[in-house]
């Protein structure tokens, strides 16, 4: 957990805290916030640096930042959502697994 | 041979910094690790085009290549070249996005609830739901932490505010509302979650959901609002009350307005922010004798068309 200055200084891009703000209200970085302030952990820093990249380097207009953050949400809330089937299968009794496997790879379609 | 930097962006020795710009944008699109999940590929490729482009940016190192003064197989070395070992260490989005935190940012905040699932299934199974809801599963799954909805006033979140509330579940937490917190966000109340068997003690999380404003519409840390003004304001000009976040402020209206007109109140708005308001220009609901007159007297000496007008300007 780290505090807003550690957090620019740790950032290569040239980012002060009103961007940052900006950021935050534009709902692309979501860090928590305690009584004090706000507090980032290193998904929020990976995060701040991936929409620097965006934004900054590639010039990415801010809608196409919106576009590009949503369908990346959508992506990983699907491949988290994928994961746990995958536990919950895994759990299962053998002949599940394999009725499963089996019933799965006849149903992805060909190249 | 690992290629030169001016291979990596394929860019010529003699591009100029806009090109290699360009190139470098053009290949981060395609390869950034984050815009490629899966591809393990992705991060060596970024790597390179990364340290190439920082290489090339910096002109006294693309001098002292190109005068072949320094080293020349493509991956700069020695003092100065911290992008490439930066970029060697650095971890992606994509390598939080799994985790915990990482749920924080499932389409707009919203974490993977049970009704995704039982949408999910619901679906899979032709709509049929088993014994056990996924509700039920994830209730037994359930961290210390605990997570609450809370909505609130504009004004509290445009200003801030210390609220006690009590929550569904009966609890009561002290929440101070920090000025300026944004739809969506999660405040973290350290502490304030359940207390395991394990001795473990969660924390609460509070997701801010904010109420429309009857007057007041807010984009970031500026704040819009819409103000009426008479005619006889729009014309003559005249100075109206305005009201904002912080109170109630004078705006000098010049003479001859037109409705939709925006004015700026600079650092009326949040943290700083501005309000814009735009003014809405509205006739009197009876118009009376004296005003009847004055118009007809002003129409019969003036030629005044503002679609004339209008077409005028668009010729």
């Amino acid at each position: 957990m780290r505090r807003i200055d550690e957090v620019l200084a740790e950032i290569d891009h040239f980012v002060d805290r009103a961007i940052l703000e900006d950021f935050i209200a534009r709902g692309w970085v979501c860090p928590l916030r305690d009584q004090i302030d706000y507090v980032f952990e290193e998904v929020d820093i990976s995060r701040i640096r991936l929409v620097c990249e965006l934004h900054i380097d590639m010039k990415f207009e801010v809608e196409t930042v919106d576009l590009i953050l949503s369908l990346m949400d959508q992506l990983y809330k699907n491949k988290a959502l994928f994961e746990r089937l995958v536990k919950a299968l895994e759990e299962q009794p053998e002949d599940v697994r394999n009725a499963v496997l089996k019933s799965f790879k006849e149903n992805i379609p060909p190249n | 041979m690992n290629k030169t930097p001016y291979e990596v962006l394929g860019v010529s020795k003699t591009a100029t910094e806009d090109e290699i710009k360009a190139a470098y944008r053009k290949l981060a699109k395609k390869h950034h690790p984050d815009l490629n999940p899966d591809d393990k590929k992705a991060e060596d490729k970024f790597k390179d085009i990364s340290a190439a482009h920082g290489f090339l940016s910096d002109k006294k190192k693309r001098e002292a290549y190109d005068r072949g003064e320094i080293d020349a197989d493509g991956k700069p070395k020695g003092p100065g070249n911290s992008q490439t070992s930066d970029q060697g260490n650095r971890q992606y989005y994509r390598d939080f996005a799994g985790g915990p935190g990482g749920e924080r940012y499932y389409s707009s905040a919203n974490n993977i609830n049970p009704e995704d699932l039982d949408g999910i299934f619901g679906s899979m199974f032709g709509g049929k739901k088993s014994g056990t809801s996924f509700e039920d599963l994830f209730q037994q799954q359930q961290s210390a932490d605990v997570h609450y909805r809370l909505n609130i006033e504009f004004m509290e979140t445009a200003l801030g505010a210390k609220k006690q509330v009590v929550m569904p579940d009966g609890k009561n937490l002290k929440i101070a509302i920090p000025e300026g917190v944004n739809e969506g966000q999660k405040l973290r109340l350290k502490g304030q979650g359940k207390k395991m068997k394990d001795g473990r003690q969660g924390d609460a999380y509070v997701e801010i959901h904010i109420a429309p404003h009857k007057l007041f519409a807010r984009k970031l840390n500026d704040i819009f609002s819409e103000v009426p003004i008479g005619i006889n304001e729009a014309i003559l000009g005249d100075t109206i009350e305005v009201e904002t976040i912080h109170g109630s402020v004078n705006v000098k209206i010049p003479k001859s307005t037109d409705s939709g007109k925006r004015f700026r109140l600079k650092g009326k708005g949040i943290k700083g922010g501005n309000h814009y308001v735009d003014v809405k220009i509205v006739i009197p609901n009876e118009v009376d004798e004296d005003l009847e007159k004055a118009l007809k007297n002003w129409a019969e000496k003036h030629d005044y068309n503002p679609r004339k007008e209008k077409r005028k300007e668009n010729a």
